[in-house]
């Protein structure tokens, strides 16, 4: 009988696999149960008594303000997914059908993924500095919009194509106009294509960095500007930020494991057709 | 060539009712008597300009957030706009370019560690993703806890992972230099120079692979299971089944993930702001990337003019390497057709 030494050569690497990507998680989860003279002990120390003063003093420390960066994170993500994705449904599906504007306007669009955040980020501050909005939600919407817009369009852009157009044709015959056409089929027939190219944009707007470090101070500070604060504030306070990094990244694994279906469909999608 | 036929039909059915007048005095026309039919009538100007009034959302908030931006840009990069005068720099001519191309090399060498530092940990993350997918694909247990766990690192914030690293990292208090150090390796530190590119390629190489792990699992699922069975019949061996059946399947998918990981990974920012702060000193380190370099140049020298002279480099690099296969891939669905 042949030993299956593939197969139990494949165990032992996917083993290790998830062991690097689980461990990090685990220690930082550790880590924010510890105190301050814990945190800094080598060896570890991998059975002590939990604290959980570390969350308390994120979450209520008036210095940080994680529970209002918490509220700015979830506004902004919200927000920027909705607008869009009504944007770029509505441009996606003249693109998809009427071909609106040629390669031109397709490229255009999808032209500012290629754009690196940094180039546009002096121009919009001396914009929004003369408009007076700087560290404010509104702002910070316009400018995530720069990198969502085009993941819609494209992922919307080849989901309608994939639909059947003999649908609409019909509702055409029977006296629909465009417009209730696509409110009517075409936007339902999208659904499972709209939530999770939302999904998407959710998480990016979540996760976006750059943009918030220069943009926002005080008010309008998201969770990951505030993360940024904990370098430079507290460097050493290692407990309060690895009990602030499990906070913010928390919402975003609960919600991750509850829609991981769409999200691995939502991820793969502008590269997997199926 | 049917969808066209077909859309053109349409068209024309839907042509057959309406006036013989020019769209722009019928508009005129109708929206001075009748402005209510504008908007609600099956062949009102509204509903034949739909293709272009959809659009008109997005082009307005890409001529705010693409346009004014890329012009201004342009514009800055010839002035000697700094944080005191930005709002009326005076015209300095080429000075910018001279001073970042000829007087100092630090876009040259800025460019040359960017696209070392691509290089490096997208290869490595392709690698490493194709060969994790090729495992969990092949396997009858246990896959789908595996997709689940390796799609968790997508969704946390990079900065958060940044700060995880820093942590474990540190020469002083981190985990991961003292078990090194017990098994008898010298571990590389973030302060070094040399040493704290190569860090960066790992971290960025532990972030993203999963990322091109799912792309390569989700195309290897598409692989039609009969074609591997025909070539098992005809006595195919497990590399050549995987060289001439699978892998020509999976190609097209597997390089948009690639085009895809590879803008992202020119833009990087996040993982070495945090972990380094760019370097510190000279404006080029080890780790100074096209995006850290035009940040240090604009936030911490303040010489937004210079900032955007190598702003404006780096998009006419990045649009002639990327703009082609980016286009083709848009588009790829017609040309297959």
């Amino acid at each position: 009988m042949k030993l299956p030494i593939i197969r139990i050569l494949s165990y032992i690497i996917l083993v290790i696999a998830i062991g690097i990507y689980a461990l990090p998680i685990m220690w930082i989860f550790l880590t924010s149960l510890k105190t301050r003279a814990e945190v800094v002990l080598l060896p570890p120390k991998f059975i002590f008594t939990p604290h959980f003063e570390n969350y308390l003093n994120v979450l209520f420390q008036p210095g940080i303000n994680f529970l209002q960066a918490l509220l700015n994170s979830l506004t902004v993500s919200l927000s920027v997914t909705a607008i869009a994705l009504i944007l770029g449904f509505l441009a996606a599906y003249t693109i998809a059908r009427y071909r609106t504007g040629g390669k031109t306007y397709a490229f255009w669009i999808l032209s500012m993924r290629i754009v690196p955040p940094i180039v546009i980020i002096p121009p919009m501050y001396i914009l929004f500095a003369t408009l007076k909005l700087i560290d404010t939600i509104p702002g910070l919407v316009i400018l995530y919009l720069t990198f969502n817009t085009p993941i819609v369009v494209w992922i919307m852009k080849s989901y309608i194509e994939e639909l059947p157009y003999e649908i609409e044709e019909q509702a055409r015959v029977d006296g629909a106009s465009t417009l209730t056409i696509i409110r009517k089929i075409t936007l339902p027939l999208c659904a499972p294509g709209l939530v999770a190219v939302a999904i998407l944009t959710f998480i990016f707007s979540w996760n976006e960095f750059i943009f918030a470090l220069v943009f926002t101070d005080l008010k309008a500070a998201t969770v990951t500007r505030t993360a940024e604060k904990f370098v430079t504030l507290y460097g050493t306070m290692w407990e309060n930020m690895a009990a602030s990094a499990i906070l913010s990244m928390l919402p975003m694994l609960v919600f991750a494991f509850i829609i991981q279906k769409w999200l691995v469909r939502g991820l793969t999608m502008g590269a997997v057709k199926a | 060539m049917l969808r066209n036929f077909r859309i053109r039909s349409t068209h024309f059915l839907k042509r057959k009712g309406t006036s013989e007048q020019s769209s722009f005095s019928t508009f005129f026309l109708t929206a001075i008597e009748r402005p209510r039919e504008l908007f609600i009538h099956r062949n009102g100007w509204f509903e034949r300009n739909l293709r272009y009034v959809l659009n008109i959302p997005l082009i307005s908030v890409l001529l705010l957030v693409s346009i004014f931006p890329l012009l201004y840009v342009i514009y800055l990069g010839f002035t000697d706009a700094n944080m005191m005068n930005f709002l009326n720099p005076k015209f300095v001519g080429l000075q910018n370019y001279y001073s970042v191309l000829i007087r100092n090399d630090w876009f040259v060498v800025s460019l040359a560690l960017t696209l070392g530092f691509v290089s490096l940990s997208v290869t490595s993350e392709f690698a490493a993703g194709l060969v994790l997918a090729l495992i969990v694909s092949s396997l009858r247990k246990a896959t789908r806890i595996t997709v689940v766990l390796l799609t968790l690192p997508l969704v946390i914030a990079p900065v958060i992972l940044g700060n995880m690293f820093r942590y474990m990292l540190h020469s002083l208090v981190g985990v991961i230099p003292f078990y090194l150090e017990q098994v008898g390796i010298k571990p590389l530190s973030l302060t070094s120079s040399t040493e704290s590119f190569i860090l960066m390629a790992l971290v960025d190489v532990w972030m993203w692979t999963p990322f091109l792990f799912l792309i390569a699992y989700a195309s290897l699922q598409t692989v039609p299971q009969h074609l591997i069975d025909a070539a098992l019949v005809d006595g195919a061996s497990r590399f050549g089944r995987f060289r001439y059946v699978v892998w020509p399947s999976i190609v097209p998918n597997l390089s948009v993930g690639l085009i895809l990981r590879i803008i992202d990974c020119l833009k990087t920012f996040d993982v070495v702001y945090i972990l380094t702060g760019g370097g510190i000193g000279s404006p080029v380190g080890p780790v100074t990337f096209l995006s850290i370099l035009i940040y240090k140049i604009t936030f911490s020298y303040y010489e937004i003019g210079v900032g955007a002279s190598l702003s404006v480099l780096t998009l006419i690099f990045l649009s002639t390497l990327l703009s082609r296969p980016f286009l083709r891939l848009f588009f790829r669905e017609e040309e297959r057709k």
